[in-house]
């Protein structure tokens, strides 16, 4: 257990002094005000474009407006999120950094479990943040309440998790960045082409990124998200413990 | 006892067989020398010893533990030195050595006394910048200092002097010569003068197999050879031992006037 806490305070150091945190948080905190003042301005904005004696009706932005900004812009946040942290194993295994820790009798298990639960934690704090920001805003700005909210970015956090197992096994299976990013691409891209078909849908943890304004918007219930939810779960544990194999029998 | 014994070990790489049936033991409180050259498998052998890689057949016991592929149990005996050691360029000394220190459970305040220690031995205590604006040679005597912080039974050094420059070969090797009786040191290197320096058990392997293996006085006094070397104050003496052997009737089969070698200049021109 000394060896995990150790072990993560190096790898939040490391994120630190590396500058990932701050890529992080700025993005994510710029991308949270952006959302609201995007879906504000948005209508005056189309406005001022059309020519002059177009008269065309647009809806008041509401807060809605706001969250379809803010989940739109989420899966741009989540694939910058990938490319920054894409190297955490690749990096340690290409530069044999992790030699002198295994030989010191660090278990490789608490090495992934490290990583794992640092790079969780980050993007946990990271989309805390964007959500706070976008929230605060969005109360200020377009006053309208909505309902779901938190369940909604749970699921959003939830699928971010799954990928972040998927870009760990990725790195432990190549050991380098490509390697990584790859495994990470390919398996969003096969959740997407999951979601072609309709009795697949709900058991999708795709689900989780792509339906989360509808829970905003009441088309869906919590409970539709249920499938998807254990299914993620139980693909997080699975997709885990096979990096942990694969990186227990890899040569280094 | 031995600390460090290996059985009928084999290993290879597809159909390169890197190690054939090598088998040696490596007695306490001796530092060993292990020789060959670029590529006859001093770097596989010690990472089998350390369980980073998997051996295609034998065994190795590390104070009497079988040491296992994968795991990292009999580590906690060891330390080990890579050729190229690499450090996470962002910490400072004394926050790495804290870092591999809590990851072998030591408790922290022994841990920071330890380094500190440690950090003197190897030169490095007024070292207080991130470890990625080290030079080489620095870095190789953390390397150490990382290596003997769990003060470990059996320190591995591989090719710890080959990348440095002959005052830092000098320290390192200065650096082993003193925690010798603390701890068994194997040393793998192709620098044969650094052998001499400080080895007394010496193991030579050569294309997977052991081909000499004994104490270095052993393995001298095996070989004694008819050659001698003599050093004269004076170009006159040497004449004159010259002209008494031609009276006796020695011939010698080579005489060869020494010059001085660059190692020496060098030291002396750096000094």
């Amino acid at each position: 257990m000394r060896a995990f806490i150790a072990f993560t305070k190096k790898e939040i150091t490391e994120s630190a002094r590396t500058y990932k945190l701050l890529i992080i948080f700025a993005v994510f905190l710029l991308f949270g005000m952006l959302n609201p003042i995007t879906a504000k301005i948005m209508p005056e904005l189309l406005s001022s474009l059309l020519p002059e004696g177009m008269t065309v009706t647009l809806a008041e932005p509401s807060a809605l407006d706001s969250w379809k900004q803010f989940y739109k812009n989420m899966s741009t946040q989540l694939i910058i999120f990938v490319i920054v942290f894409s190297g955490v194993v690749a990096n340690e295994l290409s530069k044999s950094t992790l030699i002198n820790m295994l030989t010191k009798g660090l278990p490789r298990k608490t090495v992934m479990l490290s990583k794992f639960t640092s790079a969780t934690l980050i993007w946990t704090l990271g989309l805390l943040l964007c959500f706070a920001t976008t929230y605060g805003y969005t109360v200020y700005l377009l006053p309208g309440k909505l309902p779901n909210i938190i369940f909604s970015v749970f699921c959003l956090w939830l699928f971010g998790v799954l990928l972040i197992s998927v870009m760990l096994l990725g790195g432990v299976l190549f050991g380098n960045i490509y390697g990584s990013l790859l495994v990470t691409g390919g398996f969003s891209l096969l959740l997407m082409l999951l979601n072609i078909a309709p009795k697949l849908q709900k058991y999708n943890p795709y689900l989780l990124s792509s339906g989360n304004m509808s829970l905003l918007t009441s088309d869906m219930a919590a409970a539709d998200f249920s499938f998807s939810i254990v299914i993620t779960c139980i693909s997080i544990l699975f997709i885990l413990i096979g990096a942990l194999m694969i990186f227990d029998k890899k040569a280094i | 006892m031995s600390i460090l014994s290996i059985q009928s070990l084999n290993k290879s790489f597809g159909e390169h067989n890197v190690i054939n049936d090598l088998t040696f033991a490596v007695p306490e409180n001796t530092i060993y020398g292990f020789l060959g050259q670029n590529g006859a498998g001093k770097t596989t052998t010690m990472k089998m010893v350390l369980g980073l890689l998997k051996p295609t057949s034998g065994s190795i016991t590390v104070c009497g533990e079988t040491v296992s592929y994968g795991e990292t149990k009999t580590n906690r005996y060891i330390g080990f030195l890579p050729d190229v050691p690499e450090f996470y360029g962002y910490m400072k000394p004394m926050e790495y050595l804290v870092l591999c220190g809590e990851i072998t459970g030591l408790d922290r305040k022994a841990v920071k006394l330890k380094s500190a220690e440690l950090l003197s031995l190897v030169g490095l205590d007024k070292a207080n910048k991130r470890i990625g604006g080290f030079s080489r040679g620095m870095k190789q005597r953390l390397g150490i200092a990382q290596a003997l912080l769990n003060e470990p039974k059996l320190l591995i050094c591989d090719e710890p002097t080959s990348a440095l420059d002959p005052i830092g070969r000098k320290e390192i090797l200065d650096i082993l010569l003193s925690v010798k009786g603390k701890t068994t040191i194997v040393f793998s290197t192709h620098i044969l003068s650094d052998v001499e320096r400080i080895c007394d058990h010496v193991a030579v392997l050569h294309q997977g197999k052991l081909v000499l293996n004994g104490t270095l006085s052993e393995l001298k006094q095996s070989r004694q050879q008819e050659k001698m070397r003599m050093e004269f104050d004076s170009i006159n003496d040497k004449e004159r031992i010259l002209s008494a052997l031609a009276a006796q009737n020695i011939v010698p089969t080579k005489v060869e006037t020494l010059e001085p070698s660059l190692e020496d200049l060098f030291l002396e021109a750096v000094k």
